[in-house]
């Protein structure tokens, strides 16, 4: 059996309690950011995520007076890919019998409708580069995808929406 | 909005395919002039970048803590990191030293000079200083450069294009010997008439050149400097402005520049029509 050095243990223990005291106080930010880039819906699954990420890395935080953004980056990063939970969710969701609902006319169908109604993941990228005015590049860097793929989302998502908003006009 | 009113037309579908494409051509935008539908597909897409940026600013309910772009923060969170878009100093330094000398220059000879307004009065508590300068010391200081001033409107305060102010408090427009270009400064103020925003917008007459932007870059820069209560702040903003309008690039989503001095975040944005934008918000 390996020998456990008395101090490496301290140290393990001293930073879970500091990561869940730093946790909770970050926690209230760290929803409404969430809840920025993915909607409210999803802000709390992007948060848990965090918790998860974030007890799973700890050891990789270098500068622990920059907690609180780390854990912010971390809920960015996963804000971004929670797509997948909520199209599995939309799926379940699609499969459940509900009252027919008559869509709102198109033409009272605003801008801010379009883009809460986006993927996690476009709405993401539309939040960060044209609400928090990120270039390209920082959103790339922020949610971890090439300057490429990030310019391809956002020009695929503009086209959408354009489209979208302007139908509504014509229809 | 839907208008029922307007009449339909077959090439509308057509058109928004193009618009969408970036392939509208010069038949579309004369038969567009035409047609009221059409024309307002036109007319709603030259606006949706705006209207993009305003929505997506709502939705906004928390800033990211600072320094959350740190590449040291999560090295293995992310790969092929990217540096960041900084404003340069050096050069610009030196012009916003000049912008600034020229500034006070000009507010210093002017009927009435500059009143005790201009600086924040000292009130012993730091959090009490604004981050711009009042209404009445920004007109003052823009009349003494011979601009003409109008009241401003009522404001949007709820929904997607809801404002942090709500009111303008008054428009302030470059005299007309100006040659090449036209800008015009907006302060946004509470009820209670404490400035919290700034918008300068700027134009440029006939075709973009050098000359006019530079022209426009040097007069949004001064405004952008009488604007800030800081004066390390101000300078900085400025220089930031000068150096950095005439790069904006004509893009079909347009370009845009963002910088935070102090306790100022300074967006300045180039549209597609080649109009630009600088909005000053405390951060």
């Amino acid at each position: 059996m390996e020998a456990i050095e008395p101090g490496l243990v301290q140290v393990t223990r001293r930073s879970d309690v500091d990561l869940d005291s730093a946790f909770a106080a970050a926690r209230p930010r760290l929803l409404r950011i969430a809840a920025s880039l993915v909607g409210a819906d999803g802000a709390e699954d992007v948060v848990q995520d965090t918790y998860i990420t974030a007890r799973g890395r700890i050891s990789q935080l270098r500068d622990p007076a920059a907690i609180e953004a780390w854990l912010a980056r971390i809920a960015v990063h996963r804000s971004f890919r929670i797509r997948r939970r909520g199209k599995r969710l939309q799926e379940l969701l699609q499969a459940v019998p509900v009252p027919r609902w008559s869509p709102p006319p198109v033409g009272r169908l605003e801008l801010h409708e379009l883009v809460e109604a986006l993927p996690a993941r476009e709405r993401a990228v539309v939040v960060l580069q044209h609400g928090y005015g990120y270039s390209l590049a920082e959103v790339a860097e922020l949610v971890g995808i090439s300057h490429a793929n990030a310019r391809k989302i956002s020009s695929r998502t503009r086209a959408r929406l354009l489209r979208a908003w302007l139908e509504a006009e014509a229809s | 909005m839907t208008d029922d009113r307007l009449p339909r037309c077959d090439r509308t579908r057509g058109l928004i395919d193009r618009v969408v494409g970036e392939r509208v051509t010069p038949e579309d935008r004369a038969h567009a002039a035409g047609c009221e539908r059409c024309g307002t597909v036109l007319l709603r897409a030259s606006r949706f970048d705006d209207e993009l940026r305003t929505t997506a600013r709502g939705l906004v309910g928390e800033q990211l803590p600072h320094g959350v772009l740190d590449a040291e923060l999560a090295p293995r969170l992310v790969d092929g990191l990217r540096p960041m878009r900084h404003a340069a100093p050096g050069i610009a330094s030196m012009f916003a030293a000049l912008v600034i000398l020229v500034v006070a220059v000009t507010v210093a000879v002017a009927p009435g000079g500059l009143g005790p307004g201009a600086t924040p009065q000292d009130t012993g508590l730091q959090f009490a200083v604004p981050v711009f300068r009042a209404t009445v010391d920004i007109i003052r200081d823009v009349q003494a450069m011979e601009y003409s001033c109008i009241p401003g409107h009522a404001l949007p305060t709820t929904g997607p294009g809801a404002r942090l102010g709500e009111r303008e408090g008054v428009a302030c427009l470059t005299p007309k010997s100006l040659e090449s270009a036209t800008a015009r400064i907006t302060p946004v103020e509470t009820r209670e008439g404490k400035v919290v925003e700034i918008t300068i917008t700027g134009e440029q007459y006939g075709a973009s050149t050098v000359t006019s932007r530079d022209e426009l870059a040097d007069v949004m820069s001064k405004l952008t400097a009488l604007s800030i209560s800081d004066p390390k702040v101000a300078r900085d903003a400025a220089a930031f402005v000068l150096e950095t309008l005439p790069r904006l690039r004509v893009l079909t989503s347009g370009d845009d520049a963002l910088v935070i001095y102090g306790n100022v975040r300074i967006l300045l944005q180039r549209y597609i029509a080649g109009d630009y934008r600088l909005t000053l918000q405390p951060t």
